[in-house]
């Protein structure tokens, strides 16, 4: 391209534009446009563009960040989250859900099975009933790979969303990491009522959810899986519609 | 690595807004950008973002990348709202004057025919009011060729509205 012409011409101009000319250049076009009044034409067209675009953009644009998006930044992730599928094409939840919720099993259980809200038996962690699990429950979107802090000692990763007649339910890992004897892993499935997420179902895990290792449903005595046959409506969530839910607070 | 630090998730949330505003110029639809933009995120979450780089214009590249490599292709276009492609709604009668609705119509109809390196140097530069070396850093290309693209954008959204406006007044 020569220096010349109407192309440097709206080359010149659009640096005049976005001031990204030197002094004596800014000076340079200055002059020429007091003296072209085709110039000064193409100048105007050019600002009228960027300002209907700024306008346009603005209008449909929006500061309003999805809750689930928002706290995917705002939780401290101990792990990667390589695996997060965020598009419906890639999403493993679109699988029928006994073969979703068959895929999200990654222990093998030890067989205690906690039903109720009430004081946990064994040694279920109270942290079920905390706000922290309320909170990752209701805005963080399901994952394979990220988990959410609850507090020091515990660790939390929704795996599932999925409805039910009543609202939803969504399946979890839960983990605490604090070492000694009461060192455990829980796969469950809170329901929400209230307001509340409450857990339904609760299987104790091995810890062996940290290898990500695979293992069929049955391995956990099929607890999760009755417990989804029998109070599922429908598929599991897709990405957006998850992420819908979250965004108006699961309403 | 791992994970993004404190100080690189604080800047990336306080961004998202920006980020998203990005999104939708190259989409087009409220819809494609948030994927777009939870795809981005997650994949900064995934890779982690170097601590010798600034975060949101790493953040830019990842998005930009993200649309190019891989959401495109996958024809989530379909849904593009850039792409107008009804004219009864935009039809007025002869006492219309061009207001701000039609025109908007219009930029749209005329973004969303611009080829897709166009159209990010115009959203960056034009939208975002990033500089010509960020914008060229962003993109990985040279800043010469940010200001042929830019030069190249205006002039065609120009061209349009410019033949779109006379045709009105016809």
């Amino acid at each position: 391209m020569t220096e010349s012409g109407p192309e440097y011409d709206d080359i010149l101009l659009c640096q005049y534009l976005d001031e990204e000319l030197e002094p004596e250049q800014r000076s340079a076009i200055e002059k020429r446009l007091q003296d072209e009044p085709d110039l000064r034409e193409r100048l105007l067209q050019f600002q009228s563009v960027d300002s209907s675009l700024q306008s346009t953009v603005r209008e449909q644009s929006s500061d309003d960040i999805p809750d689930s998006l928002t706290a995917l930044l705002s939780v401290d992730h101990k792990q990667p989250v390589t695996n997060v599928l965020s598009l419906p094409t890639r999403r493993v939840s679109r699988l029928p859900l006994a073969a979703a919720a068959a895929i999200a099993v990654v222990s093998v259980s030890a067989g205690l099975v906690w039903k109720g809200q009430q004081s946990a038996p064994g040694n279920a962690p109270e942290v079920l009933n905390s706000v922290a699990f309320s909170t990752v429950m209701s805005e963080s979107p399901s994952s394979t790979q990220a988990w959410y802090m609850l507090g020091d000692d515990y660790q939390l990763r929704p795996i599932l969303s999925f409805p039910t007649a009543s609202g939803y339910c969504r399946e979890y890992q839960l983990e605490n990491l604090t070492k000694g004897p009461d060192s455990a892993a829980w796969r469950g499935i809170a329901c929400l009522e209230q307001q509340r997420w409450v857990t339904e179902v609760l299987t104790a895990t091995t810890q062996s959810t940290k290898s990500q290792a695979y293992t069929p449903a049955s391995a956990d005595g099929g607890a999760t899986d009755r417990f989804v046959a029998a109070k599922a409506t429908g598929e599991a969530l897709s990405v957006r519609e998850e992420a819908g839910l979250i965004g108006r607070g699961w309403r | 690595m791992s994970q993004l630090s404190k100080h690189q998730r604080e800047t990336l949330l306080a961004a998202l807004p920006k980020l998203r505003r990005f999104c939708l110029s190259m989409t087009g639809s409220a819809a494609d950008a948030d994927d777009l933009l939870q795809t981005t995120v997650e994949r900064l979450l995934a890779r982690g973002i170097g601590a010798d780089v600034d975060p949101i214009r790493w953040a830019y590249r990842v998005c930009k990348n993200i649309w190019i490599d891989e959401l495109r292709s996958k024809e989530v276009r379909t849904r593009m709202s850039w792409k107008v492609g009804d004219d009864t709604d935009t039809a007025h009668n002869a006492d219309d004057v061009l207001d701000a609705t039609q025109r908007a119509e219009r930029l749209q109809k005329a973004m969303a025919e611009l080829p897709d390196e166009q159209r990010m140097v115009l959203a960056l530069v034009a939208i975002e009011g990033r500089s010509y070396a960020e914008t060229a850093e962003i993109l990985d290309i040279p800043a010469g060729t940010v200001m042929s693209r830019l030069a190249r954008a205006r002039a065609a959204l120009a061209a349009r509205m410019h033949s779109e406006e006379s045709d009105g007044h016809d």
